[in-house]
């Protein structure tokens, strides 16, 4: 549940766009998209696990006297390394606090660090009615976070990342016209086997492959400062296999179930002036299915971000 | 328009009230011995505001040297009598026609200001983008209108046809 609830806070919590204004929004927010040369950005996020869902897709919302919540903050940068391509890295630091009756539990820990690529393979140097702005994108994910068989505390709140090396891809397009924007970011990740030794002997862990597909659209009243999103995000996760290493002849011992979750978000962002946007989200798994195999959870993030323009 | 490389506008002309004479002018391409150079301006963006005065120092030292300068307002969300008073105030030293409706803006796909083109006697987009790379006109150090020009005028096409555009958006 930890591990998941990690994933959530750090990844998708933070997704709010900034005002549509001279086309400095974020559907993405490691990239950035307006003609900046750098851009930081800080986020806070809190959430909150509401139920867990088994293969059957039917919820089991739990008792009030239990709760797992999260606190995470998050630091992102992008530099520009060519005109059109850039380079970023967010480092997510976390807090985790469970508690089941009487027993509670509570820990704060360094993240996954990822490191991140874009290209911008369609820019905007002209007007255009139907062409988007688009870019392509890679990331790697470092195990720097604990993970979940690496953990120590009893109810694995010190659990802050997933233990791989994970690789993404994936592509942003958006467009706007006039007060009206809408963004698509498919992506595709590939997380690495490791072997552990801390499940009671010699494991091989492989996660293999996942992905999503971010949608949504925003309305800036008056091609004003102020904009409001809306944004859904169906995410497929292949099931955690474990088995022997090599040495004792690959052995599946478990094939773990497909993971489903889709987050419906909606958001609002406010630019303080042309290189200064705040914006706040809400990020709810419980609203739209599919969902299977995990935990699902409300959350509620702040973002601030600052660029340097070209 | 494009074909085999070379992109034309369907403008041949431009017409249209000067802001800062108050009169109606016309611009035809063809007049130009080297070529009309055609600047999308605001009166409220800053971005644009900073690079005025550049233009209005490549108007003069490439003016006489066969070029033609126009200046077009095409921002809807502007006020026209806002936009004389800017650009009156501002002296600059070619005109500043007000686009109805944006259909220059339109013709020709101007994103942002400052957006910049150089259009040759028969239509040819010789170069299209932004004045330099920067959004504030002293930070530049790459200067891709004046590099245009200066190449134009030694018989060359310009190394770099389209460059990115930064500024403001022109709303329609």
């Amino acid at each position: 549940m930890i591990e998941f609830l990690t994933a959530l806070v750090l990844n998708g919590a933070n997704h709010a766009l900034a005002a549509a204004c001279c086309g400095k929004s974020s559907a993405a927010p490691f990239l950035m998209v307006g003609d900046d040369q750098m851009q930081l950005s800080l986020g806070l996020a809190l959430g909150n696990v509401v139920a867990h869902i088994a293969d059957d897709g039917v919820p089991n919302f739990g008792s009030s006297r239990n709760s797992e919540t999260s606190q995470a903050y998050k630091l992102d940068m992008a530099a520009l390394l060519s005109d059109r391509i850039q380079g970023g890295f967010s480092v997510p630091i976390a807090t985790y606090a469970v508690s089941r009756g009487n027993l509670q539990e509570a820990s704060t820990g360094l993240g996954d660090v990822r490191l991140s690529l874009g290209y911008e393979f369609l820019p905007s140097w002209s007007y255009s009615v139907w062409r988007p702005q688009g870019f392509l994108f890679t990331g790697l994910t470092l195990p720097t976070g604990r993970s979940y068989d690496g953990r120590r505390q009893v109810m694995a709140t010190d659990v802050t990342g997933t233990g791989y090396f994970t690789w993404t891809v994936g592509a942003l397009l958006l467009k706007k016209w006039t007060v009206w924007d809408v963004f698509l970011v498919p992506e595709t990740h590939y997380s690495f086997s490791r072997t552990t030794q801390d499940l009671g002997g010699a494991y091989t862990l492989s996660p293999g492959f996942g992905g999503s597909i971010g949608v949504g659209f925003g309305l800036s009243p008056g091609s004003g400062n102020l904009r409001f999103g809306f944004r859904l995000q169906p995410k497929l996760e292949q099931g955690l296999e474990v088995s022997t290493p090599a040495a004792a002849g690959n052995l599946v011992m478990s094939a773990g179930a497909v993971i489903a979750t889709c987050d419906t978000g909606i958001d609002a962002s406010y630019m303080m002036s042309s290189v200064d946007s705040v914006s706040v989200s809400y990020t709810d798994q419980t609203l739209l299915g599919p969902a299977m195999n995990t935990s699902l959870s409300r959350s509620l993030g702040i973002n601030f971000q600052h660029r340097w323009e070209r | 328009m494009c074909q085999m490389g070379f992109c034309f506008s369907e403008l041949k002309q431009i017409e249209g009230l000067d802001l800062i004479g108050g009169s109606s002018v016309r611009v035809e391409f063809k007049k130009a011995r080297l070529g009309t150079v055609v600047m999308f301006l605001s009166s409220r963006c800053p971005c644009s505001a900073s690079h005025q005065s550049t233009l209005d120092q490549l108007s003069k030292e490439f003016g006489p040297r066969g070029f033609r300068f126009v200046g077009i307002h095409s921002n809807a969300d502007e006020e026209v009598e806002a936009a004389r008073e800017h650009f009156k105030k501002s002296g600059l030293a070619f005109p500043v026609i007000q686009d109805k409706k944006s259909g220059i803006a339109d013709a020709l796909g101007a994103f942002k200001t400052p957006h910049v083109f150089v259009l040759a006697s028969n239509g040819e987009v010789l170069f299209q983008g932004g004045v330099d790379n920067s959004h504030v006109a002293n930070a530049a150090n790459k200067h891709y209108l004046q590099e245009a020009l200066a190449m134009i005028v030694d018989g060359k096409k310009p190394s770099q046809k389209e460059v990115r555009v930064l500024g403001c958006e022109i709303r329609r």
